[in-house]
């Protein structure tokens, strides 16, 4: 099931599908560098006051606008 | 695991007699303790990303002939942050000989894109796994020989904060290597920087990173590299415009592929290499961490912390501390011993009235700085790196994030604002971590408005809470209510985006009192250097303007304004020219008229006086920072608005039958 990450329940761990052309180039740019790639598992820590997530063994806080622009889904075989 | 000491001097055969070798690495890895450990240099330690923006610079140890630069942090090239701007400033112009890259040995993958991008650089490289005790504490496992072999490199694993593995280190500069890793980019992609390798090669005669590094950096549009070869070889950066031009016709940014490309490979590597063996153990500081940022709890946390820092700052540094040092130090013992020597000694009048006189260099200049300021920022400074050390700021940026937006900043302008709350001077300069021109220039313009430091803070608070409870909360209903109107009207009127904020919340820890003190230390002899310069330029020209008879004159032009529009007597005029030298002078002018202003009148007074323009030494700062035409367009527009939302406070408290 696709989904927004902001939609994702805290505690569940989905996979990155896609990242929304929504954001600017330069920004979907920085989040690749913080780990944000298709296949990258993510688990939701909590989604107030902002969505934070672990990716890559580090937390992050992203704001909603962003939380949003990241697809993504349940977690399958093959996924990182 | 035991490591050599470095004690035989043994030279970097690449780097020769005054070369330079760079630290580079993403934020919050130990850098600076690294730096530390090599040169036996300090430089400010912090767990809140984004700090070090000046790159330091020491001989090493080992090699007392070669230079080793501190790059600030880099979660990635091409370089987007002023951080990273300056990172990638570094590679070009000083040309290091060998590049060590500090890396996070828990956060392998993402230190690994870093990687791939310095082999593409071409320049020898040491890979640096700094705190490998934690890695190894969370069932992180490395292959490092695997790990090297496949980069071509030496891999260290460094515990920097006991020296674990330094000598290793120390010793791989010495045989550093270049990489002979290369990232495969999709077909088309590969073609273009090839296209655009060989043009680079052909014309550029001693590039300072590989052509191929170049290339990708230029195409994947790094600001840096595009500005030193535009500078440099203009044709060959038209050239490679075209090559990127035609290679993006249709499609996606090379930018975006780029990245891509590199995290997946760098995700593949890592995996190759580490395993993690066991489960890793709930860190209470992470716990911690979530609970400040949780709906019930954070909020008394963030209040708890806020009354602390009042306790600390306000109470002691700027009560007990304040009284010590400017009342029974320098009122009592040295200003007067001063004065008697220089009236005593001056060949010329006007020379003793300039250094001791009522503008005087001494009697206000540096006394307003070490004697009441310095207390002051040194506690609230200690405060702040307790915060920082901690990483509760980090935090502190997601409670504030949707407030921020409301003025169209994101979360990370609170480090400024709050620090403003300190000193505006110190806090102008600390806009520079903000992402873009346009947040820097809002989040100054704010603080120039609408945030009190603490010399004025203390004095309007004290005043206000002679009056009622009730008046000080009005004072801070209406600054906030400006903040907020003023930012809102700025982001709207600024050209350009909005920058949504991702921010890395670090574990929660106890701060570390090492750590702290230097942070600390640091802050304050920057204060020393570079601001108090500017005190003493405001006191000269306070006391120039006195001289040739500005000040009485603007005294007298402004009477109208102050008694006519905001109902106080004329003698407040003179507070707000004095607010323009020390702003804590403009709210004691006012606090000094005492029983002659109603309670209505002091909020008036202290609403204008905080408004009103900060101190000249802030107006220096803003001009460094922003440039003059910014400076005149703030001041410009902050005078007006200072006085606009006095009057109108004015006609609400007479609307409400408050006025007196």
């Amino acid at each position: 099931m696709k989904r927004a990450l902001d939609a994702v329940p805290p505690g569940e761990t989905v996979v990155l599908e896609r990242v929304d052309d929504t954001l600017a180039a330069e920004f979907r740019e920085q989040l690749a560098a913080y780990g944000f790639v298709p296949g990258r598992l993510l688990h939701v820590l909590a989604q107030r006051p902002m969505t934070v997530v672990v990716c890559d063994h580090v937390e992050l806080a992203l704001e909603g606008v962003v939380a949003r622009a990241l697809e993504v889904r349940g977690p399958g075989a093959g996924d990182n | 695991m035991s490591s050599p000491a470095i004690a035989t001097p043994f030279p970097i055969p690449s780097a020769s007699a005054g070369g330079v070798c760079a630290l580079v690495g993403a934020p919050n890895v130990g850098k600076s303790v690294v730096f530390h450990r090599l040169t036996g240099t300090y430089v400010t330690v912090s767990n809140y990303p984004g700090t070090t923006v000046e790159i330091a610079r020491a001989a090493l140890r080992f090699d007392p002939a070669t230079t080793l630069l501190d790059t600030p942090g880099v979660l990635a090239f091409p370089s987007r942050s002023d951080d990273e701007r300056a990172a990638m400033r570094a590679l070009l112009h000083e040309r290091p000989a060998v590049l060590i890259q500090v890396a996070d040995a828990k956060h392998l993958r993402r230190s690994l894109a870093i990687t791939l991008t310095l082999a593409e650089a071409g320049l020898p490289l040491v890979l640096a796994l700094n705190m490998s005790d934690e890695a190894a504490a969370r069932g992180v496992r490395l292959d490092l020989p695997r790990l090297g072999e496949a980069l071509g490199v030496d891999v260290i694993a460094t515990v920097a904060t006991s020296g674990q593995g330094i000598g290793h280190l120390a010793g791989a500069m010495a045989a550093a290597r270049r990489p002979r890793v290369r990232v495969a980019y999709p077909a088309a992609v590969e073609a273009a920087i090839e296209a655009a390798s060989e043009v680079v090669a052909a014309h550029v005669a001693r590039p300072p990173l590989a052509a191929r590094g170049l290339s990708i950096l230029f195409l994947a549009r790094d600001p840096e590299v595009e500005a030193w070869l535009a500078a440099r070889h203009p044709a060959v950066a038209n050239e490679l415009r075209a090559v990127r031009a035609a290679a993006e016709v249709g499609g996606e940014r090379l930018a975006g592929i780029i990245a891509r490309t590199r995290a997946e490979a760098a995700g593949r590597l890592a995996g190759q290499v580490e395993s993690v063996t066991a489960s890793p153990p709930r860190s209470r500081g992470a716990a911690v961490g979530r609970l400040a940022l949780h709906r019930v709890w954070g909020l008394p946390i963030l209040l708890a912390v806020l009354y602390v820092t009042y306790l600390v700052v306000g109470a002691f540094g700027a009560g007990t501390l304040v009284d010590l040092t400017e009342d029974r130090l320098f009122g009592a013992l040295v200003n007067p011993a001063v004065t008697a020597f220089v009236e005593a000694h001056a060949p010329w009048r006007w020379l003793a009235d300039l250094v001791v006189g009522p503008y005087g260099l001494w009697t206000m200049g540096m006394t307003y700085a070490v004697a009441l300021i310095l207390p002051i920022v040194t506690t609230f400074f200690l405060v702040f790196g307790v915060l920082e050390d901690s990483g509760y700021f980090a935090r502190l940026s997601v409670l504030a994030n949707r407030g921020c937006a409301a003025m169209g900043l994101n979360g990370r302008a609170v480090l400024p604002m709050v620090l403003g709350l300190g000193c505006v001077t110190m806090a102008t300069l600390t806009t520079r971590i903000l992402s873009t021109p346009r947040e820097r220039l809002i989040a100054t313009f704010l603080m120039a408005l609408a945030i009190p430091c603490s010399a004025q803070l203390g004095v309007v608070l004290g005043m206000l809470a002679a009056q009622g409870f009730g008046w000080t909360l009005a004072w801070v209903a209406v600054l906030c209510l400006v903040l907020v109107a003023a930012g809102a009207l700025a982001a709207r009127l600024i050209p350009g985006r909005r920058i949504p904020l991702v921010t890395e919340l670090p574990p929660l820890r106890w701060p570390v009192a090492g750590n702290v003190a230097k942070k600390t230390a640091g802050r304050l002899v920057w204060y020393l250097r570079e601001v108090i310069p500017l005190f003493l330029v405001g006191t000269f020209v306070m006391w120039l303007m006195d001289r040739i008879g500005v000040l009485p004159w603007i005294i007298e032009r402004g009477e109208p304004l102050v008694s006519g529009w905001l109902g106080l007597p004329k003698e407040a005029a003179a507070a707000f020219v004095m607010g323009f030298l020390r702003r804590d002078f403009g709210a004691t002018g006012l606090f000094a008229l005492g029983a002659a202003l109603s309670p209505a009148q002091a909020l008036v007074g202290m609403v204008t006086i905080t408004l009103f323009v900060p101190c000249i030494a802030s107006v220096l700062m803003i001009a460094k920072e922003q440039g003059a035409r910014a400076t005149a367009l703030i001041v410009a527009t902050i005078v007006p608005l200072a006085m606009l939302v006095g009057g109108l406070v004015r006609l609400v408290l007479s609307a409400l039958g408050l006025w007196s």
